[in-house]
């Protein structure tokens, strides 16, 4: 290959690079400058850099009982959901070929089916003629049908419903590559199933059920319209604070809720990424 | 083949169990929207499609639709321009920043969907665009590149930079390498990836809620409305087109790449 060639390909490759300009150009006006603006009007007050809003939040107590329970509810979803998605991804990752693809799909679908179809879906079954009420009869659990919609059950089952498609792929995407070896290894060594599902399968698997964790948690911590489905007022969340603040016209709210709700769900998806790394590393 | 004893019988049990609890809503859902009662029950004397025929003259529903489906499919072809543009320049370009420009690319999909809502309206008010279809659009554009980033950033992987190089030895241009050896390579990806980023356009409410007005009002709004209000089971009947919609959009997907790769990616 000639000199010539050679620095057309460079000047090929320069040329490829500007290939970035627009996007990056569209995300920092559409993306960037907008949340510049919401960090603006959340700390910007009277021409300086302050945290008054921040104080004035957290002086009221249903503020601090609405980040409290953004917190909580967001948390103990993604555990559950992680738990429960577990068993799921590593069936899809030692299922045969075509039972494998099956799985995959039907997974699939209620990861992408829209949440307010799920969340008005949670309501049909709970509602007080529903499967789970003629259920709980049919048991003789109880006598007559119970309110479940608009109750705390009626919001976590309905999450965890709604959220636990993302904890499921993640644990098959760690499974599907590694520890097909290591399980082998350890039934033929005369490990009990039980001995090598927690010291081999669980610790193989451990990255993928921690980033299943995140991807709930950052879902859960910013939900509206399962909660407001769900449950509405009776168990406020940021997400709902922050529109409430809107509809408002209260503008500084809203940006003190959403930068409030952004650093909970950034904290909780960190301290979850330490705790996988720190895991994995050897004792 | 291999003894499983209790622990692979608990284990399967739970991962049926959670299939199960994945899905079942979504059944009942298909269920009660072919039932002829109009207490949201399930179909107990024959099947109808009275709800379905219920949606004809449902004038704000078909507005809502047309609304989503315009702002869908426009963002997500912007946001495959835009992606691909993206993912070939951190593939084959040289350029200082290529991480962060990756970053900025995917980071949207980080973010709350109530913030970037929040964030584009303040922004879009400071700056007096007041337009609810250009705001969608942009939200939804702004959520759509990550997917397509995302599909095409596993397509490129299996994809050696060298190949340009190889191809401009056999005396391809630059550009036509680029188009005639790379693109072929990449059509399953971006439409994979549009697929993706339609569905989160389509199915948005996080930044819609902040951006649409009355008159211009995605499905996703109206639906809350309907649901806040206490439809008839119409609204059954609307989900379950949204539920057979996606998944023929992923059995498509499936098709074009393989789900599997898209999951184990």
């Amino acid at each position: 290959m000639g000199g010539e060639a050679r620095r057309l390909d460079s000047f090929g490759r320069a040329a490829v690079s500007l290939f970035a300009v627009p996007p990056v150009v569209f995300l920092i006006f559409a993306f960037v400058v907008p949340l510049c603006v919401v960090l603006g009007a959340a700390f910007l007050d009277g021409g300086g850099v302050s945290v008054s809003r921040y104080i004035a939040f957290f002086a009221q107590e249903g503020n601090r009982t609405m980040v409290l329970n953004t917190f909580v509810y967001g948390v103990v979803t993604a555990l559950v959901c992680a738990a429960l998605g577990f068993p799921l991804g590593y069936a899809i990752a030692r299922a045969g070929r075509r039972m494998q693809v099956t799985l995959i799909v039907l997974t699939f679908l209620p990861l992408c089916t829209s949440i307010i179809v799920k969340a008005f879906a949670i309501t049909l079954i709970l509602k007080s003629n529903g499967p789970v009420n003629a259920l709980l009869l049919m048991l003789g659990v109880v006598d007559e049908p119970v309110r479940l919609i608009f109750t705390r059950t009626a919001l976590f089952v309905g999450s965890m419903n709604a959220f636990l498609p993302f904890a499921v792929l993640p644990v098959f995407a760690v499974l599907a590559e590694r520890g097909r070896d290591l399980e082998e290894a350890a039934a033929s060594l005369g490990c009990s199933p039980a001995f090598t599902l927690f010291h081999v399968v669980i610790p193989t698997a451990f990255p993928g059920i921690v980033a299943g964790f995140s991807i709930v948690a950052a879902q859960a911590i910013s939900a509206y319209v399962v909660p407001t489905l769900l449950i509405g007022d009776r168990f406020r969340v940021l997400a709902r604070g922050a529109y409430d603040s809107y509809v408002l016209n209260d503008r500084a709210g809203a940006a003190v809720a959403a930068t409030i709700l952004l650093a909970l769900s950034l904290a909780v998806v960190v301290c979850a990424n330490r705790l996988s790394r720190r895991a994995e590393r050897p004792a | 083949m291999r003894r499983k004893g209790i622990t692979g019988i608990v284990m399967a049990g739970l991962a049926a169990a959670a299939l199960i609890f994945m899905l079942a809503p979504l059944a009942l859902v298909v269920a009660v929207s072919l039932s002829p009662t109009i207490g949201f029950d399930l179909p107990k004397n024959g099947l109808s499609l009275r709800w379905y025929f219920a949606l004809g003259p449902l004038d704000e529903f078909w507005r809502a639709l047309g609304v989503s489906l315009r702002v869908a499919g426009i963002a997500t072809v912007s946001a495959v321009v835009l992606g691909t543009l993206a993912a070939l320049a951190i593939h084959f370009g040289r350029f200082r920043g290529a991480e962060v420009v990756r970053l900025l690319v995917l980071s949207p999909l980080m973010l709350p969907g109530i913030v970037k809502g929040i964030a584009l309206l303040q922004a879009a008010r400071l700056f007096g665009v007041m337009d609810s279809f250009a705001l969608l659009l942009i939200g939804h554009t702004v959520l759509a590149i990550p997917f397509v980033m995302r599909t095409l950033t596993a397509s490129l992987s299996g994809i050696d930079p060298a190949i340009v190089d190889a191809a401009r030895t056999l005396g391809f241009s630059y550009p036509g390498a680029m188009l005639r050896i790379v693109a072929p390579n990449l059509l399953p990806g971006m439409f994979t990836g549009a697929v993706f980023g339609f569905l989160s356009s389509f199915d948005n409410y996080s930044i819609s809620l902040f951006v649409a007005s009355v008159r211009v009002r995605p499905l996703p709004i109206q639906m809350i409305q309907y649901l806040d209000e206490g439809a008839d089971p119409s609204i059954a009947a609307i989900s379950t087109a949204l539920i057979v919609l996606t998944a023929i959009l992923l059995l498509l997907a499936d098709r074009a790449v393989g789900l599997k790769r898209v999951a184990a990616g």
